[in-house]
């Protein structure tokens, strides 16, 4: 009955009620659209973490870790072969590759200029190959050693384009000064200007060949799902130990300080827009639960009088609150749908700074963001409501009936 | 023989009221002494600004006097906590409106159903006494009308019914036929008397109106907050 009543209560003033959960959907579905936007973001950069840049594990030598070793050679991993051997014999791991970065002077004849190598095994990474997106050319091959992709913003000072040849210069680990000759496939780009313009991509075979070494600095771990990332450290851990007590296993979110801290700077956003869209929720409904109670005094007066309690006359407007909250939930989980529609179907795109490529914006809707704009617009809702209630239910009886109902 | 019950229902003793407008002391109720005993029909009677609906809100627990005490069975109702009074209400008094009061969004039954919610009864249960209490006052055509469906002596009879049907021991209207003509209001005031009768309920009426008095077994008159003996 009184949920009848509240019911009732609600849609008494259809327009009003209707402007209400429309500001409740309208709050809702935005809070779903920037959490799925933010949720969009964070899986592709994560993605773009593993997949392309640190695999889900890697593994070094503690030197390596902690930059600490008196020599490059310090920094290798002693027991490469029974590493991989042991790690490829793991159940959840999927993949297994080396890899190893360098300065070197490269050099297009004319132009010259010091550089970061990255090599990666390419047969054993093509993911790590596709997170170079090539703007020009084509990417490594496995059955093409002696090729090298630079990145585009260092092509561009070089003057130098794809089917041209180029020498690199480095030191051994060593320290015996060693050249090759590679020919550019392609030019890369990461979406981060810095990277392109100071870094190109070897095999690693090439890489060893130029460092005069069959060892890696690290190991890339692929696993069969992310969500296996800690439990397979642990065992990988206890394993590694027995075989080389220097080796120090990472895991990928250890290593990745840019999707850290994207993480942490959208957390403070999430904070700031909930509490921006929760304020409009907040005074939209107590305008409209206000306006009602205002209205409703003589009635409130009479079912005071009729015997009903302080409480239970807040408990009626509060259950009013309630049903617009879930209303103007389930109003704004299907705007939400709507719009999510439209912003992926419109492909807006984004242009992050520093980044050299243009991102979509698009959102990915998740069941979590979906309980917590709940969460946040029922409590909201209920606040909102609680507040003019608590005023009206301590009208005086007589007071009260001296409204008209 | 009185045609009242002798046992003491409701009692004013020395009562007063006032209000306060900034500077301005106003007196609604002062000196009042009056008792009412179980199964009366009485009328509070007075000019508008007597305090007729004043020593009623006394009587009905939803308003307290700044002077002297009100009892409702042998209790003092102003020692009462807040929730006291209200379980007071909902058990044992009833109220009519000179406006109905009625409740916009619930239907005739619904509205008769509403002040059972306190007191713990099943939906069915709830349901029967409600369709009773409109039979009683000639409403069992129109259990599904909402008050707006409905005229004004329609609307008090609404309301008597909810007032009527927790069965309390009083049941205060106040000015219940201000607002209708004079042969709804004829026949609104003959229903109370009826049920006055026939239930054995007590029934308080404010009104300034000779026709509604001249149907009241007993008039306690008031004028500028004081009872009028005609002195």
């Amino acid at each position: 009955m009184q949920l009848k009543v509240s019911f009732r209560n609600v849609f008494r003033n259809k327009r009003r009620t209707a402007l209400s959960i429309g500001m409740i959907a309208g709050g809702f579905s935005a809070m779903i659209l920037f959490y799925g936007f933010v949720n969009r973001m964070m899986n592709e950069l994560q993605w773009v973490a593993i997949n392309s840049q640190y695999g889900h594990l890697q593994i070094a030598s503690e030197q390596y870790w902690e930059r600490s070793g008196e020599t490059p050679r310090d920094s290798l991993v002693k027991k490469g072969d029974a590493v991989m051997k042991l790690l490829r014999g793991h159940p959840e791991v999927t993949n297994v590759a080396g890899r190893i970065s360098f300065p070197a002077l490269i050099s297009s004849g004319e132009y010259s200029t010091t550089a970061m190598g990255l090599s990666f095994d390419v047969e054993a990474e093509p993911k790590r190959v596709q997170g170079f997106q090539i703007i020009s050319g084509s990417s490594l091959s496995p059955d093409k050693p002696f090729q090298i992709m630079v990145g585009h913003l260092l092509a561009k000072r070089l003057r130098v384009k794809p089917g041209d040849t180029i020498n690199i210069l480095g030191y051994t680990y060593d320290n015996v000064i060693n050249a090759l000759e590679l020919e550019i496939s392609g030019l890369f780009a990461t979406g981060v200007n810095e990277v392109d313009d100071t870094s190109f991509a070897v095999p690693l075979s090439t890489a060893q060949k130029l460092l005069d070494t069959d060892q890696v600095e690290i190991i890339v771990v692929g696993l069969r799902a992310d969500e296996l990332v800690d439990s397979t450290r642990e065992s990988l851990r206890r394993e590694l130990t027995a075989l080389d007590p220097e080796l120090k296993v990472q895991r990928w979110l250890d290593l990745a300080k840019l999707y850290r801290e994207v993480l942490d700077y959208y957390k403070v956003q999430n904070r700031f827009v909930e509490l921006i869209i929760t304020s409009l929720v907040l005074l939209g409904i107590l305008n409209v639960i206000g306006m009602a109670i205002y209205e409703r005094t003589g009635e409130i007066g009479t079912i005071r009088a009729l015997g009903f309690t302080r409480a239970q006359v807040m408990g009626q407007f509060l259950l009013e609150g309630i049903i617009l909250g879930v209303f103007g939930v389930i109003a704004g989980i299907a705007l939400s749908f709507l719009l999510t529609w439209i912003v992926n179907w419109l492909k807006i795109p984004l242009t992050v700074p520093g980044a050299s490529t243009v991102l979509l914006i698009r959102v990915d809707l998740s069941f979590k963001a979906y309980q917590m704009a709940t969460a946040l617009i029922v409590v909201t809702s209920i606040i909102a409501a609680a507040i003019p209630s608590f005023r009206a239910s301590k009208i005086p009886i007589v007071d009260a009936l001296k409204h008209n109902i | 023989m009185p045609d009242y019950q002798d046992a003491l229902l409701l009692e004013a003793r020395n009562v007063s009221k006032r209000y306060k407008f900034g500077e301005l002391d106003l007196v609604a109720l002062s000196a009042i002494d009056l008792t009412i005993k179980q199964g009366e029909f009485v009328a509070l009677a007075g000019p508008s600004g007597s305090g007729k609906t004043t020593l009623l809100n006394l009587f009905g627990g939803i308003d307290q006097p700044t002077g002297g005490s009100i009892w409702f069975e042998g209790t003092d109702i102003g020692k009462l906590h807040e929730h006291e009074l209200a379980e007071l209400r909902a058990a044992k008094l009833g109220f009519i409106f000179q406006t109905f009061n009625l409740i916009p969004v619930l239907n005739a039954v619904e509205n008769v159903e509403y002040p059972l919610l306190l007191n713990g009864l099943n939906a069915e249960k709830k349901r029967q006494l409600a369709e009773e209490a409109l039979a009683k006052v000639g409403l069992e055509k129109f259990y599904k009308h909402r008050p707006s469906q409905m005229s004004g002596g329609q609307r008090q009879r609404l309301a008597i019914a909810r007032a009527m049907v927790k069965k309390p021991k009083v049941v205060l209207a106040d000015e219940p036929t201000a607002n209708l003509d004079r042969k709804t209001g004829a026949e609104i005031l003959d229903l109370m008397r009826d049920l006055n009768e026939r239930e054995r309920v007590t029934f308080v009426v404010s009104s300034h109106d000779p026709s509604v008095l001249a149907k009241m077994k007993r008039v306690f008159h008031l004028r500028d907050g004081r009872e009028d003996t005609g002195v």
